[in-house]
């Protein structure tokens, strides 16, 4: 599936202390946006990225690393840490 | 060898039309017939003579009476006995042949083109044998070959598709190692959600559960149907529901449908399909 992501393909691939990320799932697995909410480049970067995919239907949820129940967001929120991003569901 | 008169009822009238399955078994049926015993692929084709003539001339006897010729003489050619694109003629030993055909000649030739016939009307009676059955007999080709034999191929092309060949297979393979490569990495991103108690169910059972309320759901590893509402009073599943997002792993399939679950369960009823 394309996500539009093959731009970013400069971007970090490592989660570091105090980074946020969205994983957007794909046929290959999903792909890691990273920001330090401190960078306004790269937060600009995971914005646009975010608002492109929720523009083709994609959800976003924010989520725990405790596995708590999340939340599906519909604005991007940089101070968010960890996102998933999924295409859109559709009966089967 | 059975005689003409019990086989000319199921023969049909040519036109120079394409004939249609059941024709042209029927003509492989005629040149059977015209074959003679001397020779290996006669016999055969003698053999389905009699078959024909023992069973109802019906679209399934014709059928597997063409398959029968077809792999014989797919297996005369392995054998050497018979070369592809060769014709083998022969004239008939039969006395009675003999006596319907008078002098006819059987040919059986393996081509790549389609059937072309002849014009003989094989409704005709015994008395214009001669001239009915060598008309049909000289122009009559089974395609045969088509079927069984690869055309010759020169070792150009052959190379070339020994090559295409190989770079399908290395395709697949490439394929196959990057599906499981995304499943592997759904499968950790899915672990990364789930609860230690989730991640065990799912590693001992294949499915997880969860509660949005007071209602139970499990969702068992897959893509499709794989999201059960769960009867608490018997911890059996009271209804079935699909829903997934589309070409993703199942990994992501199944985080999907927990986080929307969790999140949403009104939306997540209002589009999944209800099977039961």
């Amino acid at each position: 599936m394309n996500t539009g992501l093959e731009r970013k393909k400069t971007m970090r691939t490592e989660v570091e202390t105090g980074d946020s990320f969205m994983a957007i799932m794909g046929s290959a697995g999903d792909t890691k946006i990273i920001w330090n909410k401190d960078n306004p480049a790269e937060v600009e970067n995971a914005r646009r990225t975010f608002n492109d995919l929720l523009s083709k239907s994609y959800l976003a949820f924010k989520v725990k690393d405790d596995s708590k129940e999340g939340e599906q967001i519909r604005e991007f929120d940089p101070s968010i840490e960890r996102m998933i991003l999924s295409p859109q569901m559709r009966g089967g | 060898m059975p005689s003409a008169t019990a086989i000319l009822p199921i023969l049909p009238s040519f036109t120079d039309e394409i004939m249609p399955p059941v024709a042209n078994l029927q003509g492989i049926e005629r040149m059977a017939v015209a074959a003679p015993s001397s020779v290996e692929p006669a016999l055969i084709v003698n053999e389905i003579a009699e078959e024909l003539i023992s069973e109802p001339a019906t679209g399934e006897t014709l059928y597997r009476a063409q398959l029968k010729v077809v792999r014989r003489m797919h297996e005369l050619i392995s054998q050497g006995i018979i070369m592809p694109n060769s014709a083998i003629t022969s004239t008939t030993s039969d006395v009675t042949w003999q006596i319907w055909v008078n002098n006819s000649i059987s040919t059986v030739a393996f081509s790549p083109s389609h059937i072309s016939m002849g014009t003989g009307n094989v409704t005709a009676s015994c008395g214009t044998t001669t001239i009915v059955w060598n008309d049909w007999n000289e122009q009559y080709v089974i395609n045969a070959g088509q079927i069984l034999v690869p055309p010759k191929v020169s070792e150009e092309e052959r190379a070339r598709r020994e090559a295409q060949a190989r770079a399908y297979q290395e395709e697949m393979v490439r394929k196959d190692a990057e599906r499981r490569a995304a499943e592997i990495k759904a499968d950790a991103l899915l672990h990364s959600c789930l609860s230690a108690e989730q991640k065990e169910e799912l590693t001992k059972k294949n499915h997880f559960h969860l509660y949005v309320g007071k209602n139970k759901y499990r969702i068992e590893r897959g893509i499709s149907g794989n999201v059960k509402l769960i009867n608490e009073n018997d911890d059996r599943p009271k209804h079935q529901y699909c829903i997934h997002p589309v070409d993703v792993p199942v990994g992501d399939v199944m985080l999907a449908q927990k986080l929307l679950l969790e999140t949403n369960e009104e939306e997540f009823l209002r589009v999944a399909n209800r099977h039961w």
